[in-house]
């Protein structure tokens, strides 16, 4: 049996009820002054699938809810308790209060946004006429004939589509972002993604930030379809606070 | 476009749900601490896997796919009706076929390594698709650079 490790927090957090580590092991702190680290027993060659992942992943967020937590990387497992004190707690020590500290009484949640393919491409055609007026003019002629053409107004499409994404994207940040203490986009990935943004959200005003995209939701549902992660460790905002990017009080 | 406004009453809290398989590409297996020494549990092809699911490929079939989105919606229908009629155009049209399988390609790998894949997540059956390449003349047009930017409140409020 070796450690699999989850990531670090305060030696006096505890863990949510009927929280299973992967494998449904056991939780429990590793704690060396005032930090610890969250642990569970796996086998050496327990190997890692789908549900080991979603396991990591559903500790850190049991642990967020009530606790700060720096969450580690999947795929960490060590030997025994000293040495978890030894290479993660003592080794790292002031880089670790140093984040501790920094997102005390934070948390993470993740907004992703989809646009509804015919409705978005609906408003583009409203929004330039001009496209409406290459379609009918094309459907005179068999599509051999006009393949050119198709990708042209196809290409044109995508773009005015584009706009409009970027139009929704600065929209839904407008209004979340002052809710939050920073934000940290991601690329969007496929083609009707808006949005894919982590907001770091003081753990006290979650309730106004729940409120806001469940309002941004309804408001947008023809359009736009929301998806609401959280609440999670700071993934996105640990690098920045480690390079002194993000940096606060 | 139907919006009701009950502000007060907080009526549109909602609660985050917990990650899926999908955001722990982003999270778990892309960030968090590390540590000099240690030992990795195996996986294999993992690594592999995050740049595969970021694989966005944009071509000539999407802007065809566009195109004929475009043809097909009927105007003069109401907002409702004909939606599913043209979903399912889209959805079974040779374009998309062609642009979809690479990435259908890649998330079968993720099926595979990851195992037992039963419940995926809406948006992960469909990831249409996007924009242009650098092969494309309309690259320039693309939008800023948007990778993992971070600003702080502070410095957007001055």
């Amino acid at each position: 049996m070796v450690l699999h490790l989850y990531g670090v927090t305060t030696a006096d957090a505890s863990p949510p009820p009927d929280l299973k580590g992967r494998r449904d092991g056991e939780l429990r702190l590793v704690a060396a002054g005032d930090l610890a680290v969250i642990v569970s027993a796996v086998d050496a060659d327990t190997p890692a699938g789908r549900k080991d992942l979603l396991a990591h992943a559903h500790v850190l967020e049991g642990y967020a809810e009530e606790s700060t937590v720096l969450p580690m990387q999947f795929g960490i497992a060590l030997p025994d308790d000293d040495v978890v004190r030894e290479q993660v707690l003592e080794k790292d020590r002031e880089s670790l209060e140093h984040l501790i500290h920094s997102f005390d009484g934070l948390v993470q949640v993740t907004v992703q946004a989809f646009h509804h393919e015919e409705p978005a491409l609906r408003e583009v055609l409203r929004r330039h006429p001009q496209l409406l007026a290459a379609r009918e003019e094309m459907k005179a002629f068999p599509e051999t004939a006009t393949h050119a053409r198709q990708v042209d107004l196809g290409q044109a499409v995508a773009s005015s589509l584009e706009e409009l994404q970027e139009e929704d994207r600065l929209m839904l940040l407008d209004r979340l972002a002052p809710l939050s203490r920073a934000v940290a986009e991601n690329d969007a990935n496929g083609a009707h993604e808006i949005l894919h943004a982590a907001f770091l959200v003081e753990r006290a005003e979650r309730g106004s930030f729940d409120e806001a995209v469940g309002l941004l939701r309804s408001e947008n549902e023809e359009r736009m379809r929301l998806r609401y992660v959280g609440p999670q460790p700071p993934y996105s905002f640990l690098e920045p606070m480690k390079t002194g990017e993000l940096a606060w009080d | 476009m139907t919006v009701t406004q009950h502000r007060g009453g907080g009526g549109y809290a909602t609660r985050p749900n917990p990650s899926g398989l999908a955001d722990v590409i982003d999270t778990i297996l892309d960030k968090g601490l590390v540590i000099d020494i240690y030992v990795r549990v195996s996986l294999v092809g993992i690594e592999l896997l995050t740049i595969d699911a970021r694989i966005v490929i944009a071509s000539v079939d999407t802007y065809l796919r566009f195109a004929e989105a475009v043809n097909r919606m009927d105007l003069t229908e109401t907002q409702t009706s004909g939606i599913p009629e043209l979903m399912e155009d889209i959805t079974s049209s040779g374009a998309k076929g062609k642009t979809s399988g690479a990435i259908e390609g890649a998330k079968d790998k993720l099926t595979g390594l990851l195992g037992d894949d039963e419940e995926e997540e809406e948006e992960e059956k469909k990831p249409a698709p996007r924009k242009s390449s650098s092969s494309s003349k309309q690259s320039s047009r693309s939008r800023p650079a948007r990778k993992s930017t971070t600003r702080q409140k502070q410095s957007e409020e001055s």
